[in-house]
């Protein structure tokens, strides 16, 4: 029956100790490396810019000495000289052009990866924080920040949990109260004291599970030790 | 006779209270599902011998996914824990053929369906 040994379990929701870590130093050295791109495409589009002004001033230099010494001998050279600087400068244009347009990708795609995709998370954090706990993230599968998504996503399942399982409980509690109230009102409280008794169990069990529930978080500095918050001890 | 869980839900607060409970009463948890359509996946990879059913969750609801499951395999034991207390959920798990349709909080009743259900093994 079993496609699997039960003594190997596979969980879909991964080991959050193995492998989180490297999965962040990966992210982390990916961002590094772009930055580090876009600084040198930064430079390389300075100098191009710079080397290409140059060009232009020399070309303007020739042409007026140009004008000025017009039939004179070396007019030849000098044509021959703006020839190939205004190649060169076609050449600094177009590699100019190509490196503008990579640093440009590279900003709309890092705006489409990381912009938007922080831009959707922080609305729905803002959201769950002010208690519509109904917000979702969308998880997607390729984005970097799908696990942080999840986080945030299960975060809310747990306060919806939570507080939904305080609430019946407290509702719960709440009806086993009346009872007791009508069987008193009844004035025959010795001849219902097991129903009574019943109601009290009802209720110790509500609060038993309320303070588990409680016993189970952190909270900062304190804890609930089952009857009041007391300091954690700080080692 | 320990039985082979696979334990639904969305919220890991309630997974791990849940999976505490299960292995405390000597069953093994063989798989953890966060959604409906994870649930679906792993059923079919694991076919364990229960499957514990939220409701509520994101991606795709407790009952959809139960009645996939159901659709492959009329034999799954799916056991719904969930808050909600909705007789429309309830008839609809029954009509499903679901073992049960239990508070998450109501520890007792889960201990005892799912003793009835491995005596039935
Ligand atoms: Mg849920």
């Amino acid at each position: 029956m079993a496609t699997q040994p039960a003594s190997s379990p596979r969980f879909p929701i991964e080991d959050p100790k193995r492998s989180r870590g490297k999965r962040f130093a990966l992210l982390a050295t990916r961002y590094r490396l772009v930055a580090v791109f876009c600084l040198l495409a930064l430079v390389a589009i300075g100098l191009n810019a710079l080397f290409v002004a140059e060009l232009h001033t020399e070309i303007e230099k020739i042409e007026v000495l140009l004008k000025t010494n017009s039939g004179g001998n070396p007019s030849g050279d000098l044509r021959k000289e703006i020839e190939f600087l205004s190649s060169q400068k076609t050449r600094m244009t177009v590699l100019l052009a190509v490196l503008i347009a990579c640093f440009g990708s590279i900003v709309y795609l890092f705006y489409r990866r990381v912009a938007i995709p922080l831009e959707g998370l922080t609305r729905a954090a803002r959201r769950m924080s002010r208690g519509e706990l109904s917000a979702t993230v969308h998880v997607h599968p390729k984005h970097d920040f799908r696990e942080i998504a999840q986080i945030i996503n299960d975060m809310s399942a747990n306060f919806q949990e939570v507080l939904l399982l305080m609430g019946t409980t407290v509702g719960n509690s709440q009806s086993a109260i009346e009872q007791i109230e009508k069987l008193l009102k009844n004035g025959n409280a010795a001849g219902c004291a097991e129903d009574l008794t019943d109601q009290i169990q009802t209720i110790r069990n509500d609060l038993e599970l309320l303070s588990s529930v409680m016993r189970e978080f952190e909270f900062y500095h304190t804890r609930f030790d089952g009857r009041k918050v007391v300091p954690t001890d700080r080692s | 006779m320990a039985m082979r869980v696979l334990v639904v839900d969305d919220s890991g607060f309630m997974r791990k209270r849940i999976i505490e409970e299960l292995r405390s009463q000597g069953h093994a948890i063989i798989g953890e599902a966060r959604s409906g359509i994870e649930a679906i996946e792993l059923y079919r990879a694991l076919k364990p011998d229960l499957v514990t059913m939220d409701i509520t969750m994101r991606d795709m609801d407790g009952i959809t996914a139960a009645k996939q499951i159901m659709g492959e395999d009329p034999k799954a034991n799916i056991l719904f824990l969930t808050i909600l207390n909705d007789e429309k959920y309830k008839t609809e798990a029954e009509r499903l053929g679901a073992k049960g349709f239990i508070n998450k909080t109501d520890t007792p009743s889960i201990t005892r369906i799912i003793r009835e259900l491995e005596q039935k093994q």
